[in-house]
């Protein structure tokens, strides 16, 4: 099918998503962005009342707000994991992709990094987080895991951030060539005076290189940071020496879900089948195999050393997982991340875009349920039945969970009706094949 | 050069003779120790060399299976040596049947209250689940590379013994070939599949369960990135020695040896990583029961030292080296290198292992008795690659047709 794309093809196909849009397209934003202000009127009430409007109660402190949090970072990572760990490994496939994902990355850390703020009581207050000189004696606990996050998701947006404005400069340029008015004006600030000189394209490709060098082991660490939120501690079911390495997987895990479910609407939408093709959404697929894979040798190596430890609150950790109060929910994460990824294996399936499509939203799901599963059941019943108690989540943090999904839709409908959504750049550098800049 | 001879007929002969010697001086010395002095330290160090030279074959056949299985195309002769690792695969099935013999020495919860853990920790059981693990690895790695030589020789014809008597049976019986490609593929899925479950398997049973009552969760993971780690030093350090000999037609491109330098660069960062993520987390947890087995080897005196030799040997060098892109392409550099890691991790494994059999010692009790035990299994595992390109002489011919290209076809 690439074969027969010519340079030409790709502008065209790229710049005609960027005509103006139909009264459909203005109707989606607004119905998005209605959620996100219903979003943020949870939050403002939750801000007026207190935080106890939420679920979140002994001894359960971490609700569905740290659950989001953890779920919106996971997804970020594919976007790395394509954009720059499939760049080294020189996968063409990744290319008609990287942008979309790189995008979902961005909004998606953006999203997530809401949630500590809105799980504050007292939000504006949240500078006491940054290490200022002060009269108060306070000054942050830099040995705190939280601590650790708050620098690694700050330099995981701006990494990210710079990563995707850096690949995205050569099509601003095209852009700006074709534009006319106000557009080409604002097109030309945005495209840095990119003249396409040899030079320009030189430090690009070594700069493009270095980025996805440097986040590549960023993307790690980040999750592992997020991870050790929970594994530095002692609960059991969160100290575990796998969680790191769980983590990653389980974020590409839920990230890659999430890149199908945005590109099978954009391709279909955007007549994008030339170059998002269908052994792309393939490859997808193989790797959201792997990723499952992944997941299910921790969650099997999680049970195997509860029950090996002979630890009786390790154990007990993990009967109740399965079988208590929460066990339905622990079934339908292993279903899904687990079970439901395999169908993949057969060519039928994730050649079948529909059945595709039905899968990555149950992946997402899963990978929901597994922070759920994680976050709340460990400390629902920990070391003491005495202090064991059950949480659900209020209409409030509903409402709010509700707005981030409505968030992250909103932003990314907006850029790919006002940015080029596929990478022109490295679509034609697919025409060439092996050509591909990653030295 | 050792290596230099290993096409060559007239010579080839001393270098297996050299191999076996080494082999024998190596289980000499064993019998040796064993029988008169001090069967505890012989047999320990038989443990110790049995894990690190099955890791290195084990992870080099990886090489292979991984790059068939992601249809990477660059791999192409690195992929032929890889698979010659395989060869040992039928020793160290006999070399864990042997381990049986010692089983007084290497399992020190034998004599042991396991409070329960006997259901999982009991010599049959163990040594019955690791043996089918084992078997299974194994024979899927046989099996995957039985596929492979048959479009390799197809391609390029057998010019040794063993590869003519293949050669004509496929004659006789000739083959679906688009049926071979595909279940050379599932085969190739299946040695992933069991290099994960039966590495973290032995880790657990041969490594961890040394401490009866410690775990960590991710320590099979850990063993088998390990074994990755070490199998690609060795199939750098193999082709690399190979290319440099002008005994024979092999050659790897230069991007070749850059590409194999960067998949080994990033396995360094990958062992440090999953060694940090157990580390820091029961440092920090700070459990009694988790973190003795941490401070111990990490922290407390004589191990701390080691501890540091390896850290620095196995992840800080060659991180610094090996992030000039230069180094990657220069074969010497990388043969020096690669065995640098490869002496680490053999050490790292010392160091896993020691303190459960030498509790309180003064000093790390690391001598000739470890040393001649390694000596000889690498003569068998030297021996048994010389023998399989005895065999299949013709992957070491200048290279013919791409492989990938023939199955395609």
């Amino acid at each position: 099918m690439e074969q027969t794309l010519t340079y030409r093809k790709i502008d065209d196909t790229v710049l005609d998503t960027l005509t103006p849009p139909q009264r459909s397209y203005w109707a989606l934003v607004a119905l998005l962005f209605a959620g996100v202000l219903m979003g943020a009127g949870c939050w403002i009430y939750q801000i007026l009342v207190g935080i106890g409007v939420g679920g979140q109660n002994n001894p359960v402190h971490w609700g569905t707000y740290l659950i989001n949090f953890v779920f919106w970072v996971g997804i970020a990572h594919s976007g790395t994991l394509i954009s720059a760990i499939l760049h080294l490994f020189r996968a063409g496939w990744r290319n008609p992709i990287a942008r979309a994902a790189e995008t979902m990355t961005v909004f998606a850390v953006c999203t997530a990094g809401l949630f500590p703020f809105i799980h504050l009581g007292r939000v504006w207050l949240v500078f006491y987080m940054l290490p200022i000189p002060n009269q108060r004696t306070l000054w942050p606990n830099f040995q705190s895991p939280l601590m650790f996050d708050v620098v690694a998701i700050s330099t995981y947006l701006t990494v990210s951030s710079l990563f995707w404005y850096t690949g995205m400069l050569p099509d601003l340029a095209i852009i700006r060539d074709r534009a006319v008015g106000v557009r080409r004006k604002i097109f030309t600030v945005l495209a840095l005076g990119w003249t396409g000189e040899f030079e320009i394209w030189r430090h690009y490709t070594r700069g493009y290189l270095f980025f996805a060098a440097l986040a590549t082991p960023l993307v790690i660490s980040v999750h592992s940071v997020v991870s050790w939120d929970f594994a530095l501690s002692v609960v059991p079911g969160w100290h575990t020496t796998i969680f790191a390495p769980y983590f990653v997987a389980g974020a590409i895990h839920s990230g890659l879900a999430m890149v199908v479910t945005l590109m099978i609407p954009l391709r279909l939408i955007f007549k994008y089948e030339a170059i998002i093709t269908d052994r792309v959404l393939e490859s997808v697929a193989k790797t959201i195999v792997f990723t499952g894979l992944i997941v299910a040798f921790a969650y099997a190596t999680e049970i195997f050393m509860a029950w090996y430890s002979r630890n009786p609150v390790e154990m007990e950790t993990f009967r109740w997982r399965a079988l208590g109060d929460y066990a339905l929910e622990y079934w339908i994460m292993v279903t899904c991340n687990t079970i439901i990824p395999l169908f993949l294996l057969f060519k039928k399936v994730r050649t079948n875009i529909r059945v595709l499509f039905v899968i990555s939203l149950l992946v997402n799901v899963g990978m929901w349920y597994e922070r759920f599963v994680i976050i709340i059941g460990s400390v629902a019943h920990d070391f003491l039945p005495h202090a064991w108690g059950l949480y659900s989540p209020s209409l409030i943090e509903f409402g709010i969970m509700i707005g981030s999904f409505c968030l992250f839709f909103f932003l990314f409908v907006l850029f790919v009706k006002h940015m080029p959504s596929v990478s022109m750049t490295e679509m034609k550098e697919t025409l060439h094949e092996g050509a591909s800049h990653a030295g | 050069m050792a290596t230099q001879a290993l096409t060559n007929q007239e010579n080839q002969l001393p270098l297996m003779k050299i191999f076996y010697a080494l082999a024998a001086a190596g289980a000499l010395v064993f019998i040796a120790v064993a029988a008169a002095g001090n069967p505890a330290r012989a047999w320990q160090a038989y443990l110790l060399n049995f894990l690190f030279f099955s890791a290195i074959a084990q992870g080099a056949v990886l090489f292979s299976a991984l790059m068939h299985t992601v249809k990477a195309r660059w791999s192409g002769p690195l992929s032929d040596v890889a698979e010659s690792f395989a060869a040992f695969f039928p020793v160290s099935l006999v070399l864990f049947i042997i381990l049986f013999l010692g089983r007084q020495y290497v399992f020190p919860w034998l004599h042991e209250d396991l409070h329960g853990k006997e259901v999982w920790l009991n010599l049959p059981f163990l040594f019955g689940r690791d043996l089918v693990g084992l078997c299974l690895l194994y024979g899927f790695g046989l099996a995957f590379l039985y596929h492979r030589l048959y479009f390799s020789l197809k391609a390029r014809g057998a010019a040794g013994p063993f590869g003519r008597r293949l050669l004509a049976h496929w004659d006789q019986h000739p083959l679906d070939e688009a049926r071979l490609a595909g279940r050379m593929t599932v085969f190739g899925i299946l040695y992933l599949l069991a290099f994960a479950l039966v590495l973290s398997l032995v880790g657990y049973d041969l490594v961890m369960a040394t401490d009866p009552h410690w775990y960590s969760t991710l320590f099979g993971a850990y063993t088998f990135v390990k074994a990755v780690y070490i199998g690609f030093g060795a199939l750098i350090v193999l082709s690399s020695l190979l290319h440099l000999s002008d005994k024979n037609g092999y050659r790897v491109e230069e991007n070749q040896f850059h590409d194999v330098g960067k998949l080994f660069f990033a396995f360094c960062l990958v062992w440090a990583d999953f060694f940090y993520a157990q580390f820091v987390v029961i440092w920090y947890g700070n459990i009694p029961e988790e973190t003795a087995y941490i401070i111990e080897r990490t922290m407390a005196a004589p191990w701390n030292v080691l501890a540091w030799i390896i850290f620095v040997g196995c992840f800080i060098a060659p991180f610094l080296i090996l992030i000039n892109r230069r180094i990657k392409t220069m074969p010497k550099a990388m043969v020096v290198i690669c065995l640098a890691v490869m002496t680490g991790i053999w050490l790292e494994h010392f160091l896993l292992l020691g303190p459960s059999f030498h509790h309180h010692a003064h000093h790390i009790p690391l001598g000739w008795v470890e040393a001649a035990v390694a000596v000889g299994f690498f003569g068998l595992l030297a021996a048994a690659v010389t023998g399989y390109f005895r065999q299949f002489p013709e992957l070491l011919q200048d290279k013919k047709a791409d492989r990938l290209k023939v199955e395609g076809a």
